[in-house]
């Protein structure tokens, strides 16, 4: 055997080292690449910042809201190749108060939309596995107050928008908005475009603007004031088909 | 999947291959029933003969102490946001735990859209509220609980009272390990109502072979089970209930209640309510989903007419041409439906 013979093998093996441990360190760089994602959102009625039982001018009739609570689900994030993050068991509970989402670890350069379900999945809308009595208090899908829970029809209030109207044109809303949309043929979605590139540190955050006025559009505020979906479903498809015009990138 | 025996998911393809797999689950679903069996002999339930056994959710096995916990809440008013209504406030034994008013009022005398229906046999019904809204049993008293024209309280705040209450805290305790909370309070409720079992009537003493019927009651079932008067198409089984969800003509504009249409938002179930079981029915007037029937006799009137001609109305429904002589003999066997036992019955009061 020459000394080529038994050389050979040893530089084979040192490559084949080389390379199991290059292929290491491309992964260690994904995994460096990760980055948290948060979601913000921002509450406003015409653009202007959302003040509960402030009174805003709705289409021209005087409105205030003491309630805006919806759910989020199925978020999915997707770079300019429609490469999509899901985040498919996250359900956010969005409050004027709770306005801030930790969605959890994503590895994408590029932010070109965000694509989400106002509601409830369906396997988790019909209660069969697991209801809402049965969720821990620390779980968005648990009783809340004021509810998103339906009693008389097992599921979720989506979408929960409560306050007052006037429709006696006197400027003083008094009476009740109510506006509950709910069962899983209304669960909707909603796309925004961010065209944003991921930021190089630990966090990035998607900031959106939800209008309430917007779900409101070419709806007279008047006469189209309550629905509670199966009740006026009429009503309840329209705030559907606005729902996603309320979100825009801030 | 196909099936799920004793809760376990089956497919029934795997059994067609492994013909042992059969042998195997009919043994499992053997103890399976034995063990549903012995609780339902534990806290005293007898199972009428050719009934099933009542679907007993895991999570919320029937206990003596948490029936009595459910009772104690069924005909407690604390359960009402004013403290005056209770459970048994609507749903009286004397009829069947039904009411007999049209609307039963809840809370300062407001009035809902509904007839009270009858709890008994409520541990066999697949689907709550007349259009079934609700998926099980376990959860349905959310809906009085918490509807502003039955009880008005949310259930978070009663759990509150509940637990300012010594006796009550430490029966949860007790029974759940745990505090007065929505889960606790709907299966204690749950678990009292599971008791509710009729099936003790004249009707069930004939079919067992312990009595007989008159022959004006003979003819009345048999007119009952006819294709002439077609009302066991619908009133069908052990229950009385096909429990499916159907127009019966009653109305040709159901917009003060769309029935099950406001559960699926689909214009087909307009008008569409679950259909109801008979037992007891002699002790459940008035009648309809909303009441609005007085007596039987105005019930057997509205499907002798056929009904309206709603375009969701039920295709078995057409006018049915019963002299007074049969009209009566379909009373008589509706009022052997009656199950005394079950109205007097002290465990429930």
């Amino acid at each position: 055997m020459t000394l080529k013979s038994k050389v050979t093998p040893v530089l084979i093996l040192a490559l084949f080292a080389f390379a199991w441990t290059s292929c290491g360190n491309d992964d260690d760089n994904t995994s460096d690449g990760k980055t948290n994602l948060e979601l913000q959102l921002s509450y406003t009625v015409n653009g202007e910042a959302y003040e509960q039982d402030a009174v805003y001018n709705i289409g021209g009739v005087n409105t205030s809201f003491n309630v805006a609570n919806f759910y989020i689900s199925n978020i999915r994030i997707m770079n300019e190749d429609s490469e999509m993050a899901i985040f498919e068991d996250l359900n956010l509970l969005a409050t004027p108060e709770n306005t801030t989402f930790e969605l959890g670890e994503i590895d994408i350069d590029h932010y070109h939309m965000i694509r989400f379900n106002i509601g409830v999945q369906a396997e988790e809308n019909n209660q069969s596995e697991i209801d809402f009595t049965s969720r821990p208090a620390s779980d968005p899908l648990a009783m809340q107050t004021p509810a998103m829970h339906w009693n008389w029809n097992a599921g979720y209030r989506f979408l929960r928008v409560d306050g007052l109207v006037d429709t006696d044109g006197d400027g003083t809303p008094s009476d009740i908005l109510e506006i509950h949309i709910g069962t899983d043929n209304f669960l909707t979605e909603a796309a925004v475009m961010l065209q944003k590139d991921a930021e190089d540190n630990d966090q990035n955050i998607i900031e959106l603007e939800f209008d309430i006025a917007n779900l409101f559009t070419d709806i007279d505020l008047t006469t189209e004031n309550i629905t509670h979906t199966g009740d006026y479903p009429d009503l309840a498809i329209k705030i559907k088909d606005n729902i996603p015009t309320a979100f825009t990138k801030k | 999947m196909d099936r799920d025996i004793c809760g376990i998911p089956i497919r029934l393809q795997l059994m067609k291959q492994y013909p042992q797999i059969l042998i195997f689950l009919f043994l499992l679903a053997m103890v399976c029933k034995k063990e549903m069996n012995t609780q339902a002999q534990e806290v005293g339930l007898k199972i009428p003969k050719g009934f099933p056994l009542p679907n007993i959710p895991d999570n919320n096995p029937l206990t003596p102490s948490k029936i009595a916990l459910g009772k104690r809440l069924f005909y407690d008013t604390i359960l009402s946001i004013d403290s005056t209504i209770a459970c048994g406030s609507c749903h009286k034994q004397e009829f069947a735990f039904a009411d007999n008013k049209s609307i039963s009022p809840g809370i300062e005398g407001k009035l809902g859209f509904r007839n009270v229906p009858s709890l008994a046999n409520v541990a066999f019904v697949a689907h709550f509220n007349k259009d079934g809204g609700v998926p099980t049993l376990d959860f349905q008293a959310l809906v009085p609980i918490e509807d502003d024209f039955e009880m008005g309280i949310s259930i978070q705040d009663l759990a509150k009272r509940l637990n300012a209450d010594s006796s009550y805290q430490s029966a949860f305790e007790y029974n759940f390990g745990d505090v007065a909370s929505p889960f606790t309070i709907t299966r204690a409720l749950a678990a009292f109502q599971r008791t509710m079992i009729s099936g003790n009537s004249k009707y069930d003493k004939v079919m067992r072979g312990e009595e007989t019927f008159s022959t004006q009651e003979k003819r009345g079932y048999d007119l009952f089970t006819s294709e002439k008067a077609n009302c066991s198409n619908c009133h069908s089984g052990f229950n009385f209930t096909n429990g499916e969800f159907m127009n019966n003509g009653l109305y040709l504009d159901y917009s003060k209640d769309t029935g099950r249409q406001r559960v699926t938002i689909d214009s087909a179930d307009i008008g569409k309510f679950r259909v109801p079981s008979l037992r007891n029915v002699e002790l459940t007037a008035p009648y309809m989903h909303d009441g609005s029937l007085a007596s039987l006799e105005d019930v057997i009137t509205h499907y002798k007419s056929g009904g309206q001609p709603h375009p969701n109305k039920s295709s078995t429904l057409r006018p049915i041409a019963l002299n007074e002589n049969e009209t009566a003999d379909l009373l008589i066997f509706l009022k052997t439906l009656t199950d005394t036992t079950f109205i007097n019955n002290s465990d429930f009061r």
